[in-house]
């Protein structure tokens, strides 16, 4: 873990798990709580947090070398509520992993299929991914590698394209504080960067035991995401204006569809920015439904099957499908978030505290 | 058939038992003189070995000796004959093989023993080294390789003068015995790759093998992958090259073509020619073939997907103009792109068969005949043909034939996925294809390498070649 080469596809992972649905709804979603030009203070103080929260859940799995939060749980609290535990876990990856892809369908309704049904939509991306998470975590890091440079070349198209699309006056007042508004900002910032608690289950097959790596990597991954969001926020605002920003759905690709090309193939950006984002999507699904996989396989004891794949991949669908309209599933988004309190920081810090009285009964 | 074993024990004589085993076939010629104090037995196959070359360099100077009256035991034969080399056959069971390859047998037979050792006689048949006709290079040598497994061991020691180089000869096929050489630079190439393919080379069990093709598939790990697991050529630069980078090579008796293990999807897309030119252009040329790789397989999809899913997409002047050109086309955009996609590889395959001078007869009959006529009679659209057109000149730009067939093959899955759900449909069927690249290994060795894993470093030799990797090869 000492070498760059070594923390590279760790960090690619955290990076592509991380970059997913936040990047075209978290302007719209800050922008009606904080509602200032300033806002991407939030953001980085919402990395911060997420940053803090990271630290801490590699504080408590590096006690356990080698070992997913899957394993210890069981250990640390007792075989039946360790595993009510990893079931609350499964579930919020798999609830995630059904509202990214939702989100992504909706996506697709609205700019690409107007008339394919959801459900094709949702089933061919689920069995794709179904396809990656079958051939193990280190193909699962190999495919993550190969698509990353495309990602970064898609932002950063996008950004010098958008440069010259920005309003100055659309970013002022600069540095006006209100510091109550961007902290209950941070509340929803933190959500975007959800994706580092795959550390937990990452930590199954890569030694990361050391201090000095991990924070680099952690440090690495969060804030290049950090920086990413920032620039996207201060793009969005300056081609859109807040006021725009609070009504439009999918904000950033608006502004990708604002960029246009004269004289080439296809006139718009969006085709392009979308072919990017979705990569980001199938990224993070494909971490989230491994780990969905990784926790019920360790959590009922059986090897990892084309049976138990096919299973998950249907309660990710299933579930996916359940919202019956954009606003139903962003309203699902707030339960979402209490799933998130629960396996981000609930479960961790009961087997933290656990953790310490193991070790006392030694 | 059973191979017999030979022995002194056995009722009849070595030569008796060996003609037995060439079921006295016709070509099959002994000779027998009597020297002071032993019997010596010639065998021979009288049509792949060179007369003149027995007769000058064993009949002769043993015939002289005889006449002098000194004594002559067995084991002095090899210094007798003026060959560099003569082998004593240890093995009985390998005297055939010996024949095979055009050896004169020579049996001595004292009072106790019977000494056997060959003689190269060889005399056959070759074609000279020329270019490779499917891999033309534009600069560099223009040898190639012949069907002759030794003529293609010389000329690999040519391009690569050094005592590196090492050749492992093994043998292969129950009916028929192939040799199969087992080519790598010693210090270059890994310990564990050597095993790997010493080891799926041993465990081949088959009846014959006709050509490098054949063993291919024999030692490949993926039989439901399009994508060749082994790069094949017949020019010894690349595959000095590839040796140099630590890479094995397998040479096949009787086939021109050489396998290089292991392969990635990048040295697929290399032509020698890059390396021949100053690296700006050169990187230029990379940069166009894995364009031209991606437009083999691309192109299509894209173009159905925009017509028939995101004309929204497409600039108004261009729709507008594309629209006017397939007014009257009776079918959609997705079964006029399959029956132009199927006329051009039913074109190209004609092409392949037909002797050369009728070839062009082809190429006439497909431009003018069935493009030209079928936009003219409103079938296709004229942008229709031209997308094809341009997809399959893009496919003959791929360097190597085998990924141009893969990527053939993967074309119809995109064109299929495109028609299914446009641009979306195309893009995962880029992530299906992608994570079945991801999986694949060629000799445990990824085949996405160096995209996937990352090695930044060596991306200056991959979609572009930079200029200090000149005279450098920095390994798989």
């Amino acid at each position: 873990m000492q070498t760059n080469q070594h923390s590279l596809p760790i960090i690619i992972f955290f990076i592509s798990t991380i970059i997913g649905v936040g990047i075209v709804t978290l302007p719209r979603e800050t922008a009606t709580i904080v509602g200032q030009p300033n806002m991407w203070i939030s953001v980085i103080l919402g990395g911060i947090v997420a940053f803090i929260n990271a630290l801490f859940l590699f504080m408590l799995m590096k006690k356990y070398p080698l070992k997913t939060v899957f394993d210890i749980a069981p250990e640390l609290v007792g075989k039946w509520i360790g595993k009510l535990l990893n079931l609350i876990f499964v579930c919020y990856t798999i609830a995630i992993s059904a509202y990214i892809i939702r989100t992504m369908a909706e996506i697709v309704n609205y700019y690409l299929l107007d008339k394919t049904p959801k459900f094709v939509v949702l089933l061919v991306l689920v069995l794709s991914c179904m396809y990656l998470v079958s051939t193990g975590l280190s193909n699962i890091l190999l495919f993550l590698q190969l698509y990353f440079p495309l990602i970064l070349l898609t932002f950063l198209l996008l950004t010098l394209l958008s440069i010259k699309n920005i309003e100055p006056t659309h970013l002022r007042p600069i540095l006006y504080m209100d510091g109550i508004d961007l902290l209950r900002g941070v509340n929803s910032t933190f959500f975007s960067f959800v994706g580092y608690e795959l550390l937990m289950v990452l930590s199954g097959q890569y030694r990361l035991t050391r201090w000095k790596p991990v924070v680099f990597i952690l440090g690495i991954s969060i804030g290049s995401v950090c920086f990413i969001y920032v620039l996207f926020f201060i793009l969005n605002i300056g081609v859109l204006s807040i006021e725009e920003l609070k009504v439009i759905t999918f904000p950033t690709i608006e502004m990708a569809k604002a960029i246009e090309f004269q004289g080439f193939f296809f006139e718009r950006f969006e085709l392009l920015f979308l072919f990017g984002w979705i990569i980001t999507i199938f990224t993070t699904l494909t971490a989230y439904y491994y780990s969905a996989m990784l926790g019920v396989c360790k959590t009922v004891n059986c090897k990892k099957s084309l049976l138990m794949n096919a299973i998950i991949g249907l309660l990710i669908l299933t579930l996916s499908l359940v919202p019956s309209g954009i606003t139903e599933l962003f309203s699902y988004g707030t339960y979402l978030n209490y799933l998130s309190y629960a396996s981000l920081i609930a479960i961790p810090l009961l087997l933290f505290l656990f953790s310490f009285r193991k070790g006392a009964m030694k | 058939m059973k191979r017999r074993r030979f022995g002194r024990s056995s009722p009849t004589l070595l030569e008796e038992q060996i003609k037995l085993e060439f079921h006295n076939s016709e070509d099959l010629k002994q000779k027998t003189i009597q020297l002071n104090g032993l019997t010596l037995t010639l065998l021979y196959l009288d049509d792949i070995s060179d007369r003149m070359v027995i007769q000058k360099t064993i009949l002769s100077p043993l015939l002289t000796i005889s006449s002098e009256d000194t004594k002559i035991i067995p084991t002095d034969i090899p210094d007798l004959i003026p060959m560099a080399a003569v082998n004593n056959i240890s093995d009985h069971s390998t005297i055939s093989r010996h024949l095979m390859d055009g050896c004169t047998v020579l049996i001595a037979r004292d009072t106790t023993e019977d000494h056997v050792y060959s003689v190269k006689t060889t005399y056959s048949v070759k074609r000279s080294p020329d270019e490779p006709v499917n891999e033309p290079t534009i600069s560099g040598p223009r040898d190639g390789f012949i069907e002759c497994i030794q003529d293609n061991k010389a000329l690999l020691r040519a391009h690569l003068k050094t005592s590196d180089l090492l050749f492992e000869q093994h043998f292969v096929g129950k009916d028929v015995v192939t040799s199969i050489s087992i080519t790598y630079l010693q210090g270059k190439a890994s310990e564990t790759l050597i095993n790997e393919v010493r080891e799926r080379i041993t465990q081949i069990e088959v009846d014959y093998i006709t050509d490098a093709g054949v063993l291919e598939q024999l030692i490949e790990r993926n039989p439901l992958s399009v994508f060749p697991e082994l790069a094949s050529t017949q020019h010894p630069t690349k595959v000095a090259n590839a040796l140099l980078e630590g890479r094995v090579a397998l040479m096949t008796d009787g086939s021109p073509t050489v396998l290089i293990a292991p392969t990635t999807l990048n040295m697929l897309l290399q032509t020698p020619d890059d390396y021949y030119f100053k690296w700006i252009p050169a990187s230029l040329i990379r940069l166009l073939s894995y364009f031209t790789a991606l437009i083999s397989v691309l192109l299509p999809a894209a173009y159905i997907s925009l017509i028939s899913f995101h004309h929204g997409l497409i600039p108004t002047s261009l729709a507008v103009s594309l629209s006017k050109t397939r007014e009257g086309v009776p079918f959609p955009s997705v079964i006029e792109a399959f029956i132009m996609e199927l006329t051009i590889e039913i074109l190209r395959e004609a092409g392949v068969r037909l002797p050369k001078p009728i070839g062009s007869t082809v190429s006439i009959v497909g431009a003018i005949v069935i493009g030209e006529t079928a936009v003219s009679s409103g079938i296709v659209s004229p942008m229709m043909v031209m997308v094809i057109s341009f997809t399959a000149i893009c496919s003959f730009a791929i360097p190597n034939y085998q990924l141009s067939l893969a990527l053939r093959t993967i074309r119809f899955f995109f064109l299929f996925s495109a028609s299914i759900l446009g641009v979306y449909g195309m893009l995962i069927a880029i992530f299906i294809v992608t994570t079945h690249l991801i999986k694949l290994r060629s000799f445990s060795n990824p085949y996405m390498e160096p995209f996937a894993p990352i090695h930044f470093k060596r991306w200056k030799d991959s979609f572009i070649r930079l200029y200090y990797r000149v005279g450098k090869r920095t390994g798989i």
